[in-house]
């Protein structure tokens, strides 16, 4: 499939005049509003989560299974190590490909945890600017390189990148190509794609027992009466969201961002963060001692490809 | 294909049969309820890849997150079998707004009648493929919120990598990675 434009997601122009008028700086990139027709990516790459949160009611809190995740700088810096192999590969062909530049429209977490949203909003400066919406709807990826049908097989071993694409055949041009083309080819050198599931299933069973404990139950019913005291019906701060849906690509109006304090505020006051952590925190410790095998060979499998990442990119870890 | 229906599912889903029809855009469905589109009406879509006024797909918008009703029978190896949505880019709310047109709310696809056809893909969803040069971050609740997955861009497009949820059937947000 040929991606010719910097692909947008659905955005009426109106969109783009409202990012002008709110003087939507995300992240601290320099703003860029789109105000209609396809646009490049922004110069410049945007802040990229921190491992662990830096600021608000989650600052400093780290979860005992995210030693077994892989935080966001390294998921680009092996996906660096893929692309700088896959051009030297392509090269040997006869192409010139260049990759996507990476780590341009980073999430607002770095690792499956998700602890600056985990138990809903924490950070309040980022609340008073965009309620529960991120500030960074203006910001796209920047586009797929333009392939012919030759490179595409050279690149991929496969006619296409879609669903059901077919295999390319063996030779292309009287010459061999890698299985799976020059991007397995790289796959294989940095390392094949790691199965994350021991540590993340186990943090979405953390989260999801969590929910019954005594503690965490008293502690998300004082932040619901807070909130019902202000006006606002909601149970959980993994419902708050829905108070707001996203009716304007990612505006927040005055209400939103006041609902988005008040949610905050409520969770301050009540300590809701720290205690739903410190039982999370218990739990994990536990699943972390009944899976230790398993969780110990994923954080090698882990380092291993970053450190094989960083030998490609030619920088010490 | 009776074996797809025998693939696993744990949990019982609650599940809602909606009744779309298919329309002749190229492998997308998309049907708005009542009327005119305005700020309340729920807007039934398998992508955000189509046009608000139905004129076709959006050139500047290409799917590259296939999220799918059922899970793989082999995560990471083998395609699943269910219906599918065509996802792209930065959603908030799987069932909730994206422009002040209509509230859209995001179903699998009604072609081909796979297991899963034009339910709500929010809290009902099993595995994903993001075919593509982009990866994504799935979230296990609305707003970015929960626990949630990452899915490393796949440019083979083959195969389906399963949810950690043993329920299967958590998502409600989404963002590139």
């Amino acid at each position: 499939m040929r991606r010719s434009r910097a692909a947008r997601p659905l955005v009426a122009v109106v969109a783009g005049a409202l990012l002008a008028l709110a003087g939507c700086s995300p992240f601290g990139a320099t703003g860029d509003p789109a105000a209609g027709g396809a646009r490049p990516s922004r110069t410049g790459t945007p802040a990229w989560p921190a491992a662990t949160p830096r600021s608000g009611l989650a600052k400093g809190l780290v979860l005992p299974l995210e030693a077994y995740m892989e935080p966001y700088a390294d998921t680009v810096a092996v996906q660096q190590a893929v692309d700088r192999l896959t051009t030297r590969c392509m090269q040997r062909y006869g192409y010139a490909y260049t990759a996507p530049a990476r780590g341009m429209t980073p999430p607002p977490s770095s690792d499956d945890s998700n602890m600056p949203r985990r138990y809903g909003i924490t950070d309040r400066d980022q609340a008073a600017r965009y309620g529960y919406f991120l500030g960074d709807s203006g910001r796209t990826p920047p586009p797929a390189p333009r392939l012919t049908a030759a490179e595409t097989a050279v690149l991929t071993g496969r006619l296409a990148v879609a669903p059901g694409a077919k295999r390319a055949p063996a030779r292309i041009d009287g010459r061999r190509i890698p299985e799976d083309g020059c991007l397995g080819e790289s796959i294989r050198r940095v390392g094949p794609r790691i199965d994350e599931s021991p540590a993340s299933t186990l943090d979405y069973e953390s989260l999801r027992r969590s929910q019954s404990d005594p503690r965490v139950l008293a502690v998300v019913g004082a932040w619901s009466r807070c909130m019902k005291a202000k006006g606002y019906t909601v149970d959980s701060p993994l419902d708050a969201a829905k108070l707001t849906p996203d009716t304007h690509h990612g505006q927040a109006d005055q209400a939103d961002i006041t609902t988005a304090l008040t949610d905050i505020d409520c969770k301050r006051r009540t300590g809701l963060v720290k205690t739903w952590y410190t039982v999370e925190s218990a739990i994990q410790r536990q699943q972390i001692e009944q899976n230790q095998f398993q969780l110990q060979q994923l954080k090698d499998r882990i380092a291993a490809e970053v450190k094989s990442a960083m030998a490609v990119l030619g920088r010490n870890s | 294909m009776a074996s797809a229906l025998t693939v696993v599912r744990n949990i019982d889903r609650r599940a809602v049969a909606l009744a779309l029809a298919v329309l002749s855009c190229a492998g997308a469905t998309t049907v708005a309820t009542g009327g005119q589109a305005h700020a309340t009406t729920p807007i039934y879509t398998s992508s955000p890849c189509i046009s608000r006024d139905s004129r076709g797909y959006d050139p500047d918008c290409e799917a590259d997150l296939f999220i799918n009703y059922n899970s793989s029978p082999q995560s990471g190896v083998k395609p699943a079998p269910g219906a599918a949505a065509s996802m792209y880019g930065d959603v908030y709310d799987f069932s909730g707004g994206l422009d002040g047109n209509g509230i859209y709310v995001f179903v699998f696809s009604t072609g081909g009648g796979l297991p899963g056809a034009g339910q709500k893909i929010k809290n009902n969803a099993a595995a994903a493929d993001p075919c593509g040069v982009n990866s994504y971050r799935i979230y296990y609740n609305s707003g970015y919120t929960g626990h949630s997955q990452y899915f490393g861009s796949d440019q083979f497009c083959g195969a389906d990598f399963n949810f950690d949820s043993t329920l299967k059937n958590e998502d409600a947000s989404e963002h590139w990675s």
